[in-house]
């Protein structure tokens, strides 16, 4: 059991291994190399040793498989899942997910989806199935619009993976789908409403969108990411361009189009996002520089 | 037309790239124009992300007040990119949709599009050579982009041997956004700190 003041470097120098292994799982850290080296010195290098509790042992086998994988050790990874076989037997669903998984480190990218088609057929809620066959259409470098579909699958049955829709942004934006971005980055906002720069994010797709009803929203977001932290300074530079362009919108935007309560609202945000960022700028090498464009953002308000 | 590129560039572009070997990295490229050539003298490193309109219009702002600071007849004439998957080698949309955008002084402006399997071979291979790692593009007729360039690296030898050292380093380039991320007394681009 881990103690109020145990972290990783204490278990390591203490040389618990099994506590090493399960800190590593508990935390989802990405340590490979930590893994085997624990998991080899608990069960052996071949990993044939008993540790009197079978789960352990299974789990410890598992991420040891894992780890294997992802140095490309195909061999370590061969021997665990023998090791599995052997306990679990091969129609467990767990091991023919990590059957699937090495079949997918070594490009049998069909065979590991054959896998996760079957697994699907049995539970069609298997996230796990659904995620890695996401994961195999991004290796394989598919249409977009596949991927996409791979991806809108898993999270049809997820939809408060967090992480997932935070994919979904990455994926639109690299195909400049910036109004499926701003959808999918709302979703990460109901789950993260307290994040600045997932705030910041959205004002800045917003922005790229364009047009009046999308500057409104993109200046509430980095206002709201300015509130949220307010030391985030490329919110503060982020705040200062949207409400220019949100005057910009205005000022070619018909007149019914145009609320005058706003367009105040924008200039002050306009000088006030100037002066934070002035503020920080005061004494740094850029800080000429800095005032040359806040001074451009800030002269022509009163035009606008 | 061709692309001239120069040793500060070149190396700048370079080792950005290789400083987020996993992602795709965007910068602006700065230099001068004729009826048949572009030369880039620099280049700053903008970003590791996808590019948005805020970003984009905020760093030109800042680049073209550093051209007026330095007194240079310098302009903006292109963008850079380098995709983030090792074997792409075109650029995404929204590069593209940034470089027709973003030379205001000039009618045509450059795309240039670093490639990742040479320059990840850079490093250990002495017999590939500057040029190799990138792609020029200006735009067609139809104000596509995909008028193919020559690109030429200047001193290339001894370009392509500082830069293999560079990465061989180590070396990291921070871009605008990794400036604004560590706090203003960190640098942004070589020339600014």
């Amino acid at each position: 059991m881990l103690g109020p003041n145990e972290d990783l470097p204490t278990l390591i120098a203490r040389k618990d291994h099994l506590e090493v292994l399960r800190y590593i799982r508990v935390h989802e850290l990405r340590e490979p190399s930590l893994v085997i080296t624990h998991g080899q010195s608990l069960l052996g290098t071949k990993l044939s040793g008993n540790l009197g509790d079978d789960a352990a042992r299974l789990a410890v086998l598992e991420q040891v498989c894992l780890a294997a994988l992802d140095l490309s050790n195909h061999d370590l990874a061969e021997g665990c899942l023998s090791q599995l076989k052997d306990k679990v037997g091969k129609e467990s669903t767990r091991f023919r997910c990590l059957l699937a998984r090495c079949l997918e480190a070594s490009a049998d990218f069909d065979g590991a989806n054959a896998i996760y088609d079957q697994l699907l057929a049995d539970n069609p809620a298997n996230l796990v199935a659904l995620q890695r066959k996401y994961c195999i259409a991004r290796a394989q470098r598919k249409e977009p619009s596949e991927v996409i579909a791979a991806l809108d699958e898993y999270l049809g049955q997820q939809l408060s993976d967090v992480s997932g829709w935070y994919e979904m942004v990455k994926l639109r934006l690299s195909i400049a789908d910036f109004k499926g971005a701003a959808y999918a980055l709302e979703q990460v906002v109901l789950g993260c409403p307290l994040d600045s720069d997932i705030h910041m994010q959205l004002a800045e797709v917003y922005a790229t969108l364009g047009g009046l009803e999308n500057l409104l929203l993109a200046r509430k977001h980095m206002a709201q990411a300015l509130e949220l932290d307010g030391t985030n300074l490329r919110a503060k530079f982020g705040l200062v361009s949207v409400a220019n362009q949100y005057l910009e919108a205005s000022s070619e935007a018909s007149k019914k189009d145009i609320d005058e309560h706003e367009k105040l609202v924008a200039k002050e945000l306009v000088k006030y996002g100037a002066t934070a960022v002035m503020k920080d700028y005061n004494g740094s090498k850029m800080v000429e520089t800095v005032k040359a464009v806040m001074d451009d953002f800030t002269e022509n308000l009163e035009s606008l | 037309m061709s692309v001239t590129v120069s040793p500060e560039a070149y190396r700048t572009m370079i080792v950005f790239a290789a400083s987020h070997c996993t992602k795709a990295v965007h910068g602006i490229l700065v230099g001068s124009t004729s009826d048949d050539r572009f030369v880039v003298q620099n280049a700053f490193p903008i970003c590791h992300e996808t590019p948005t309109r805020p970003l984009v219009d905020i760093a030109e702002a800042l680049v073209e007040a550093m051209l007026a600071d330095d007194n240079n007849s310098n302009i903006i004439i292109g963008w850079f990119m380098s995709p983030e998957v090792l074997s792409d080698r075109s650029s995404g949309p929204v590069a593209m949709r940034v470089a027709s955008v973003l030379p205001k002084n000039t009618e045509n402006g450059v795309l240039l599009v670093l490639q990742n399997e040479e320059i990840g071979q850079l490093a250990s291979n002495e017999k590939i050579m500057g040029a190799e790692c990138m792609q020029g593009f200006g735009k067609d007729f139809g104000k596509q982009w995909t008028q193919a360039l020559e690109v030429s690296i200047l001193d290339q030898k001894s370009s392509t041997e500082r830069t293999r050292k560079d990465i061989i380093s180590g070396r990291k380039i921070e871009d605008l956004t990794d400036h604004w991320q560590n706090g203003v007394s960190t640098p942004w681009h070589p020339i600014v700190t």
